[in-house]
């Protein structure tokens, strides 16, 4: 039986940053106590390390006499349960402790629990300095206590009570332990004050693993990360049923040009090809959450990458949406099998738009369409372009996620329509799921919720193309329902979408038959992987029993009636909770339904968004965008479409000019000028961005303003040489 | 690090807006940056692993030649340095300007970088008619400054770098190429400013290409040429037209 560990018991201290206003004029200390909870998670509560990032933060482990420090920044934090998790370096500092007990749901009953922290009514003096020592803790939890109105908490009677609540200061964050199983119950959190100081309220660990951030945290470090490579690489996604057939051609392809691009890399100061290839099986992707979770945050640095698309299988489709929502590209997506015009016409339609690159073996080596010309020449281009064009997109959603949320209007009934309270449908586009599933489905939404529009993209209103109108409603939809039957390669992608970009989870359902495991042959193991990840709600068909399965139908059954409606309306039920951010308890081997987003938004490289530039740069890109980077090296013209048009081009020209003045205005006047002297990146963009502005803005101006700026402009790139050669105490230029 | 082409453009912004802001103390300061720049560029087209790399930095090297052609050209002029030996400084710096437009047309005409470029090409006659006027008209050989800068029958090279624009570079909507082909219709006789000009009008070139045309044109007017009065409407002519 597990107990109190004292390999796990720690006592933390922090450098909180001065705060005036709350009586501390110069930095101060908090002491607060916490629990490894891994082998590199202490888990403790959030008062005792915030409202702000401490300064400093060290803990000394109770079995150790060591202090050591730790990132003050916490890996999860909630302000609202008052819990923190912090990780304390190098990974697996206190590897061998057994794995934690965790309470498993909340009792009623009366327990004794046990304990010990570090408050102060337990320091001792020694040699003038203030100790702090451990002080055992124990008492009754009241089982019915702690409810009421608001969320759980632990009623804790302590068995011996101090003179003033005060004096328990420090032993917040102290685990909560049953003394029968030696289950960790919770944390302490507060003294309540009207109790004398022998009750503590704590956090039940129910609430903590109920909340998908606390869960996604304690999942295993992301272990491909450090073997990411630091060149410039591609991400190779194999499917479950393809082969290696895309591993071997991307290694090929890369090997036949690994020295000349690392050459190139050298002249020009950085790769602009993939110089490695990472390559993983889709089903290995799937294996766990973490597993999945690892292969997301991939998804989102990997600079080029390549999927195998061939059978269009549903984890490389649910792959290849989140891959659409986090990267603009370099994204390629292959297929082993040779399509013919008639093929090609029924590729799904997210694909439909996307170029698909063939990689079997029907072609010789060297004619101009096999594997390994067409691999390399489409991540040449693909990367050349995704520097040359800002709109560059290789899959789409990109740019349709990224639109702002939906505004509300009236409609011509003077009733309010809000786009995001529609319950949006991703489904197969099939007569025989219009027929029944349909109807069963949209009973149960009414179920749900009568008041709120339920659609499919056949049902939405707005005029604009499909795809972009598509992305919008997956990202701003607050429910949106994915029906897993039949697999459609389509409503995977679109459910990558979802998971990738919306807070709130979908709504997953599917046929009891789709679901069962010796229903299919082709990727059968991905379907399993996928449904332990992303528990669909099984419902069941005419004549079956929900979750049994079923032999393939040519057609999805009728829905029957009341059990199907209860098993749906349990779907509907969850999202409700999970939308009222009290999501349950999750499944072993499930996936929270919002930590896709949360590894997406974490991981996302921020370099890709414009809004990330200075505004100086954000001037400088869009003035390249009309007319170039070098505009006197080249040979003609602006490219802007009917620049031709002298009014145009002469608002062109105009314009081009004063974001030019504007950028200089910017970053001339941003800093004081005091700091042009300590700051070389400053005194190199100033320098940079001058040289820019009086060539390309300010030659011959004829206007006084204009030439006064230009002689400004000169005057400050005079001042920067001159603090560049200034010679320092060192003997070297200033930093 | 920043990328050795971003480090070359640089270079050449910096060198062009000192060249603009002229004086001795501008062209030198404009001529140090270049330095630089050649030899960034020289070292990025001996390392660069193909073609592509190649002519990246074989279009810039031309470039800077070209500049520091133009350059030489302008300090050779004797209201921009008031007080020098007019007559020696200018041979000398008109000599390097030769020198300079030499050694861009050599890369931005040969084959191996495939750039097939004007700028240094007409340049390269021009610096020489500056040196010696006569050498126009009298259809001959001549020498250029003394033995530094090869002779040349101006006439002829003049009509074969006409014969090469023509052939690969105009009516492709490059205005560069354009102003070029004029002023060589021009100077040869072949054509009145007006005409000669009218396909670089027609693509209403930005407002450096213009500065840039007439900055060749501007010191031909005073020579004692037969296409003086030509030279003198194109230059009217341009100065109307400029946006």
């Amino acid at each position: 039986m597990a107990g109190l560990d004292l390999n796990r018991l720690v006592l933390l201290e922090c450098t909180q940053p001065a705060d005036p206003a709350a009586g501390h004029p110069s930095p101060f200390y908090t002491v607060g106590t916490g629990y490894f909870v891994t082998d590199d998670l202490v888990l403790t509560a959030q008062h005792v390390v915030g409202p702000h990032t401490p300064q400093a933060l060290r803990l000394r482990v109770e079995a150790e006499s060591a202090w050591f420090g730790v990132d003050p920044v916490p890996v999860w934090a909630d302000a609202t349960l008052d819990a923190a998790l912090l990780r304390v370096e190098p990974a697996g500092r206190r590897k061998g402790l057994a794995p934690l007990l965790w309470a498993q749901g909340d009792s009623t009953d009366e327990l004794k629990w046990t304990s010990a922290g570090y408050p102060t009514a337990g320091t001792a003096q020694q040699d003038g300095s203030q100790l702090r020592k451990t002080r055992g803790l124990g008492g009754t939890l009241y089982g019915a206590g702690g409810g009421g109105q608001g969320r759980k908490t632990l009623d804790l009677g302590v068995a011996f009570s101090v003179e003033e609540s005060k004096l328990w200061r420090g032993a917040s964050g102290a685990p909560v332990l049953a003394v029968d199983t030696g289950a960790l119950l919770g944390l302490i959190t507060q003294v309540p004050e009207d109790f004398g100081g022998d009750r503590f309220d704590g956090l039940p660990v129910s609430v903590l693993l109920g909340d998908p951030g606390f869960s996604q945290a304690l999942q295993p470090r992301w272990k491909a990360r450090p073997l990411l490579p630091t060149q410039p690489w591609v991400l190779v996604v194999l499917s479950e049923d393809g082969g290696d057939g895309l591993a071997t051609w991307v290694d090929k392809t890369l090997a036949s040009r690994r020295e000349q691009n690392a050459q190139r890399a050298s002249v020009l100061g950085e790769a602009d090809e993939p110089l490695e290839a990472v390559t993983l099986r889709i089903t290995d992707a799937l294996q766990s959450p973490a597993d999945w979770l690892d292969f997301v945050r991939t998804l989102c640095l990997a600079p080029f990458a390549v999927f195998d698309a061939t059978g269009f299988e549903p984890g490389v489709m649910l792959a290849l949406g989140v891959r659409a929502v986090v990267r603009r590209g370099v994204t390629l997506t292959s297929t082993a099998e040779l399509l013919g015009a008639d093929e090609l016409a029924q590729l799904p339609f997210n694909i439909k738009e996307s170029k698909l690159l063939y990689h079997g073996d029907g072609y010789a080596t060297s004619d101009a369409r096999h594997p390994l010309q067409t691999l390399g020449a489409a991540l040449r281009h693909g990367r050349r372009e995704l520097r040359a064009q800002p709109r560059y997109l290789d899959l789409p959603a990109y740019d349709g996620v990224r639109c702002p949320m939906p505004e509300r209007f009236k409609d011509d009934a003077n009733q309010d329509v809000d786009l995001t309270r529609t319950m949006l449908v991703l489904c197969p586009f099939n007569d025989a799921w219009e027929g029944s599933n349909w109807v069963t489905v949209s009973n149960a939404a009414g179920r749900f919720d009568a008041a709120r529009r339920l659609v499919r993209m056949r049902d939405v209103l707005s005029p604009r193309l499909v795809g972009q109108a598509l992305y919008e409603a997956i990202r701003w939809s607050q429910t949106c329902i994915v029906d897993w039957t039949l697999w459609r390669p389509n409503v995977f992608f679109e459910l990558g979408v979802r998971l990738a970009s919306a807070e709130v989870g979908p709504v997953c359902l599917a046929e009891a038959g789709e679901l069962a495991n010796d229903n299919h042959t082709l990727a059968a193991e991905q379907r399993r992987r996928l449904v332990q990840l992303l528990q669909p709600q099984a419902y069941a068909a005419p004549g079956d029993k929900p979750g049994k399965g079923r032999k393939p139908q040519a057609k999805p059954h009728h829905a029957n009636g009341a059990a199907l409606a209860n098993l749906v309306d349990d779907a509907f039920k969850r999202h409700k909770a999970i939308a009222g951010q009290q999501p349950e308890t999750l499944v072993d081997g499930a996936l929270a339904h919002n930590a896709t987003f949360l590894a997406c938004r974490d991981a996302f490289d921020t370099r890709q968004e414009r809004f990330t530039l200075a505004p100086h740069e954000a001037l400088r890109n869009s003035i390249a965008e009309v007319v170039g980077r070098d505009p006197q090296n080249r040979n003609r013209d602006s490219d802007v479409l009917f620049a031709g048009n002298p009014a145009f081009k002469a608002q062109i020209a105009h314009n081009v000019r004063e974001r030019w003045i504007a950028a200089w205005y910017y970053l001339a006047n941003r800093q004081p000028r005091t700091a042009w002297a300590t700051d070389s990146a400053l005194r190199q963009a100033l320098r940079a961005l001058g040289n820019d502005v009086l060539q390309n803005a300010l030659q011959n101006p004829s206007e006084p303003a204009l030439q006064a700026l230009r002689d400004e402009i000169f005057d400050v790139v005079d001042a920067l040489d001159e603090i560049d050669k200034l010679p320092t105490a060192a003997g070297v230029p200033p930093p | 690090m920043t990328p050795l082409i971003d480090q070359i453009l640089a270079l050449k912004t910096e060198a062009k807006n000192q060249r603009d802001r002229g004086g001795a103390r501008g062209y030198s300061r404009a001529l140090e940056r270049l330095a630089a720049a050649l030899k960034l560029a020289t070292d990025g087209l001996a390392q660069a692993p193909d073609p592509d790399l190649r002519q990246l930095f074989a279009r810039e090297l031309a470039d800077c030649h070209g500049i520091v052609g133009g350059i030489e050209r302008r300090w050779a002029h004797a209201d921009a340095v008031p007080g020098e030996d007019g007559g020696a400084a200018r041979v000398a710096h008109l000599v390097r300007s030769c020198q300079a437009y030499d050694a861009g047309a050599q890369v931005e005409w040969d084959e191996r970088y495939d750039i097939r470029n004007t700028y240094n090409l007409v340049n390269r006659l021009v610096s020489r008619l500056l040196l010696e006027p006569a050498a126009l008209d009298s259809g001959t050989p001549s020498s250029f400054g003394g033995a530094l800068v090869p002779p040349l029958n101006l006439h002829d090279e003049m009509a074969g770098a006409l014969a090469r624009i023509d052939q690969h570079l105009a009516r492709q909507g490059n205005y560069w190429a354009e102003a070029d082909l004029a002023l060589l219709r021009v100077l040869l006789g072949q054509a009145d400013a007006a005409t000669a000009y009218a396909p670089f009008l027609a693509l209403q070139p930005p407002a450096f290409a213009f500065t840039s045309a007439l900055f060749a044109l501007r010191p031909l007017t005073e020579l004692p040429v037969a296409a003086a009065p030509a030279l003198r409407a194109a230059v009217a002519l341009l100065e109307a037209q400029q946006p």
